[in-house]
């Protein structure tokens, strides 16, 4: 916006812009120092030796600092195998949300049926009901199917969308003109290659976010696993990460260190998978 | 086109059932029976031990006269109506820095997101620290401007405040969904604009806003609904104190359900809040005609 | 080609019968609920399981683990399959689910053992699990209530050392001369105690303060010494100013006591024996020991009180009796002397606590015979939670807060309070 902006107006384009970019790099700084603070304090606490972690007010830069925790934090749990569990689900589950939700999305927003806004209105309703209530019913019915102890809670349901994302879908679907879709239908489109050739590469921003917002929330899922998984072997690595507790003691340098592991992947996939729904496709053109 | 019309809309109603079929299939293989079993438990009395029993309207009428029903409720207004907005503007203006072009922005985004992914026992024990009365940061920097900052979360009066600063930190969320729906605005409309002399507010009120609103009221709805169900704060800084002042309707809901193991008064303390945050979220869709611009709108039947 | 199929058939019969008996003698697997371990602590229960197995090949036994204790056992427990065996803690799960009718009734199995019996328990913490003449958890711990304090601070000072002859007006003389400004800034920096809020249970205990009547039909939280006692405590924050100031409800709970005592910022916490093993390990930075909480005044009695753990068969069990010979094994001598020369536990059973192996476990205090007195003094004591219910003990805490935050003072809130609390009483029966 702003270097649009700077154009049309008197100061000379160059110091404008570097004004604007000075006082953006400011304000996002400050901002950023805020919002960096759990994570300074994970990553200075998961340096710590033992001994200094309860200093108080914390002690930002650990002095000794502690390398060992990341090694001696994977010899206490084993932790690649967690990881590996937890990459399968998540894809597993990842590929399921990504295919129904689009496509129910694109129903909701651009097709006309009989009770499609009956049932948007049930959609939406499955998310306003507190899920502490449902909690046991679910596991009782998950229990019923012998899925305790499986990861079949945790990926099957993904195959049939989120309310959240797929009410997230349909708003970005229909903010894509119809003009287009009207188009393809007299060249003769059917309506899912008007989903698969039109409203998917349009909505790729909207899909990338999904894709985010997804794998972030099932690799870091807590409660889900907890309920429905006892075996070890089948563990999590939100589970994995209890190992550092036990119930009278917190081991919160080797926790911390297990947690930016964990993190890890969360950080790079962020980074890097930002620029698919910042600097996503850009749809010129099409209005007018 | 030669196929009549009305079997090109056979043929779209049919593929629009078809394609939310996963959803709707879903709906009645996971979803229907438990939220059915918490709308029956809702007239039972069931303490997760002994069978269900059925006591009628009981769980509703306790309730009513149940004085930490409302004072919960008040508290989960009081915090929504400052919530909602807040995290609404934050995360609209935290987008709106975070689309700038500019070097390094990348790893801007990244902090900002971050809260929202880092261990749950970092951010409590950070914000224990941030609000400890005695060593904490807030009272300290207080201090050097000549204020005795208050106890925070030990407050009656403050408690509340300082959980509502705290929720702000989640606001990455809502401003990952405001970037992805900045990228869908065309670059013309802005260019269009300029050369009819529009300033930089013009452009936002004109163009931005208007254009980015369908993920403005998606962001709206979401953050309604979440905030009548925030929790975990409450849960682990507070604990609902003192006094109740931080009881949350839903952290309430839990204690009855999981800690006075009364699920049946539970769910019916669910259904109110159900029907509340429909009520409110209906009152949204409603006046959606007259600030939601999709480009086009398709109508059902 | 009939033939062969034939032989066929009678083949995969021939081989069905011999895997049937097999099946029909399979290994009955029971569940045991058990909070998470440390590494060396699986590796120890790996061990133990091979013994077991030796004493009993037909059980297997699986673990699952987990901290969120609570709410797993209720899942479990309303789904109608509960682990075998779970450990209920009195005031959590025990409070919580016994009296719904969740647990076996292990009289019967007690009397048949010849390893547990009431004789080999301490009775404070035995008795605790018995409701209604219902033996409903067999203990596991008796974590006792005690003072943990900085001796670098009171050498500072140059004060002697909180022991076991000190009285309750002896900690507070003490408290107000560690409260300081070390660093000379005019902001208190160093306080004389740690106190957490829930803690006033136990402090009325140690003086002797009886919370209901023999029967438990009357709440008893408005006698005046009821009432002095919270505002002596409240007195620590408000009036004293020694006590590390509240930073929140939640804040004060179990683990965060911490913040003070670990942290380097007050000479003393009001505390327990779970804690000991964790500061043995955390705190390098000074050093510090344990003793008894003090006495209700000079040469009074001493009353100590605990918190403890039991072993629990839910009711709808697969197998009951199996999961008995496992509590049974887990608590005999040998394993449990074992178990306390690991951690900083205090064992429920008496030979276990008179064992050389718990006597010369290297945590402080150098002389543990200190916790077999406090054992030995401790006194069958009722919490409000074990008569009054979950939800009505977090209204009486909410209700306090305001004392401890010094809105309103113990007089005002304890009164009203009780009352409610013995209208509350009288419609339960």
């Amino acid at each position: 916006m702003d270097d649009t902006f700077a154009k049309t107006h008197f100061l000379t384009a160059a110091q404008r812009n570097t004004l604007n970019k000075l006082i953006g790099y400011i304000v996002l700084t400050v901002l950023g120092i805020a919002f960096f603070l759990p994570f300074a304090w994970m990553l200075s606490t998961a340096l710590k030796a033992e001994g200094y972690v309860f200093a108080f007010p914390p002690q930002w830069i650990p002095n000794p600092v502690q390398w060992s925790n990341f090694v001696e934090c994977m010899r206490v749990v084993p932790f690649g195998h967690y990881l590996l569990n937890t990459a399968l689900i998540t894809g597993i589950s990842l590929v399921g949300m990504l295919v129904s939700s689009t496509l129910v999305a694109y129903s909701f927003a651009k097709l006309r049926w009989p009770g499609r806004d009956i049932m948007f209105v049930i959609l939406l309703s499955t998310m306003m009901l507190p899920g502490q209530v449902t909690m046991i019913p679910i596991y009782i019915m998950f229990n019923r199917m012998g899925w305790v102890d499986t990861w079949l809670p945790l990926t099957v349901p993904a195959f049939f969308g989120s309310p959240f994302f797929i009410f997230l879908l349909r708003q970005f679907f229909m903010s894509i003109p119809t003009e287009l879709m009207e188009a393809a239908k007299i060249d003769g489109c059917s309506n899912f290659r008007i989903y698969s050739n039109i409203m998917v590469p349009l909505a790729k921003p909207a899909i990338a976010t999904v894709a985010i917002l997804h794998f972030l929330w099932t690799w870091n899922d807590f409660m889900s696993p907890l309920l429905y998984i006892n075996s070890p072997e089948k563990y999590t690595v939100s589970l994995g990460l209890q190992a550092f507790q036990t119930q009278y003691t917190t081991n919160y340098r080797l926790m911390m260190a297990a947690s930016l592991i964990a993190l890890a992947p969360c950080l790079l996939l962020f980074f890097f998978g930002q620029k698919y729904f910042v600097q996503g496709v850009i749809m010129t053109g099409i209005k007018g | 086109m030669n196929k009549s019309k009305s079997t090109l809309l056979h043929r779209e109603a049919l593929d629009g059932w078809l394609y939310a079929s996963p959803w709707i299939i879903g709906f009645f293989l996971f979803t229907l029976g438990p939220i059915v079993a918490s709308f029956v438990l809702a007239f039972m009395k069931w303490d997760l031990v002994n069978p269900p029993r059925w006591i009628g309207l009981d769980n509703y009428l306790r309730m009513f006269n149940d004085s930490v029903f409302w004072s919960s409720l008040k508290v989960t207004a009081i915090y929504s109506c400052f919530g909602v907005p807040l995290n609404l503007f934050g995360s609209l203006i935290l987008a709106l820095l975070c689309n700038q072009k500019l070097r390094g922005i990348e790893i801007f985004r990244t902090i900002y997101y971050l809260p929202s992914v880092v261990s749950g026992v970092a951010i409590g024990l950070l914000w224990k620290w941030l609000f400890d009365p005695t060593f904490g940061l807030i009272n300290y920097l207080l201090s050097l401007v000549g204020i005795e900052g208050p106890m925070w979360l030990a407050s009656e009066t403050w408690a509340l405040p300082a959980l509502i600063v705290m929720g702000l930190w989640g606001v990455g969320g809502g401003m990952v969904i405001f970037l992805a729906g900045l990228q869908g605005i065309p670059l013309e409309l802005y260019e269009a604009a300029e050369l009819d002399g529009a300033n930089r507010w013009n452009k936002f009120w004109q163009i931005t806003i208007p254009m980015l609103s369908p993920v403005i009221f998606f962001n709206l709805i979401m953050g309604i609904i979440s905030s009548f169900q925030t929790f975990t704060y409450a849960y682990v800084m507070t604990g609902g104190g003192p006094n109740n002042a931080t009881l949350f309707y839903v952290l309430n809901l839990y204690y009855n359900a999981f800690l006075y193991l009364r699920m049946g008064y539970a769910s019916a303390l669910a259904w109110f809040l159900f029907l509340v945050i429909l009520a409110l979220t209906g009152l949204v869709f409603k006046s959606s005609p007259m600030w939601v611009y999709y480009e086009s709108e398709v109508k059902g039947r | 080609m009939v033939n062969k199929r034939m032989v066929s058939i009678i083949v995969c019969i021939a081989l069905l019968c011999c895997i049937a008996p097999s099946v029909g003698a399979a290994k009955k697997t029971i569940t045991i609920l058990q909070w998470m371990q440390s590494p060396e602590a699986q590796a120890r229960w790996d061990k133990l399981m091979e013994q077991f197995y030796e004493l009993y090949p037909d059980i297997e036994v699986k673990p699952i683990r987990t901290n969120e204790y609570t709410i797993k056992l209720q899942t479990m427990v309303a789904s109608g399959n509960p682990p075998d065996v779970a450990e209920a803690r009195v005031q959590w799960e025990y409070a919580m689910l016994a009296p719904r009718g969740a647990f076996m009734d292990l009289q019967p199995y007690i009397e048949k053992s010849t390893v547990l019996s009431r004789d080999y328990f301490f009775d404070s913490a035995y008795d605790l699990f018995n409701m209604n003449g219902a033996q409903l958890g067999v203990p596991i711990n008796a974590n006792l209530t005690c003072i943990v304090y900085n001796k670098d601070m009171f050498d500072a000072e140059g004060l002697p050392y909180p022991d076991e002859t000190w009285t309750w007006d002896d900690i507070l003389q003490a408290a107000l001369k560690l409260t300081k400004d070390v660093d000379g800034d005019g902001r208190v920096d160093q306080f004389g105690m740690v106190v957490p809020t829930w803690y006033f249970i136990h402090y009325l205990g140690s003086r002797g303060i009886n919370l209901f009547n023999e029967d438990q039909t009357q709440f008893l939280f408005d006698t005046p010494e009821a009432i002095e006692s919270v505002q002596w405590l409240a007195d620590l924050w408000t009036k004293h100013k020694v006590a590390v100031p509240l930073a929140g409800a939640a804040a004060v709970g179990e683990r965060d006591v911490a913040f003070g005592f670990e942290s380097g910022k007050a000479a003393m916490s009001l505390d327990g024996t779970w804690s000991i093993a964790d500061y043995a390990e955390t705190i390098q930075a000074f050093d510090w020991d344990v003793t008894l909480l003090p006495l209700a005044s000079p040469g009074a009695p001493r009353i100590a009180t605990m918190i403890t753990g039991s072993y629990v068969i839910p009711k709808k069990a697969k197998y009951p009796d199996e999961a008995w010979k496992l509590i049974e094994f887990l608590l005999s001598p040998e394993v449990r002397k074992g178990d306390v020369a690991r951690t900083g536990e205090v064992p429920a059973q008496i030979p276990v606590a008179n064992s050389a192996e718990f006597l010369s476990n290297p945590l402080p205090p150098a002389d543990r015979t200190m916790w077999i007195r406090g054992l030995e003094s401790a006194r069958f004591f009722i919490e409000p939670v074990t008569v009054l219910g979950m939800e009505l003990n977090r209204e009486i805490n909410q209700a306090l807060d305001q004392v401890w935050i010094g809105k309103k003072t113990a007089a005002e809130v304890m009164p009203p309070l009780t009352k409610r609390m013995n209208e509350e009483l009288a419609k339960m029966d």
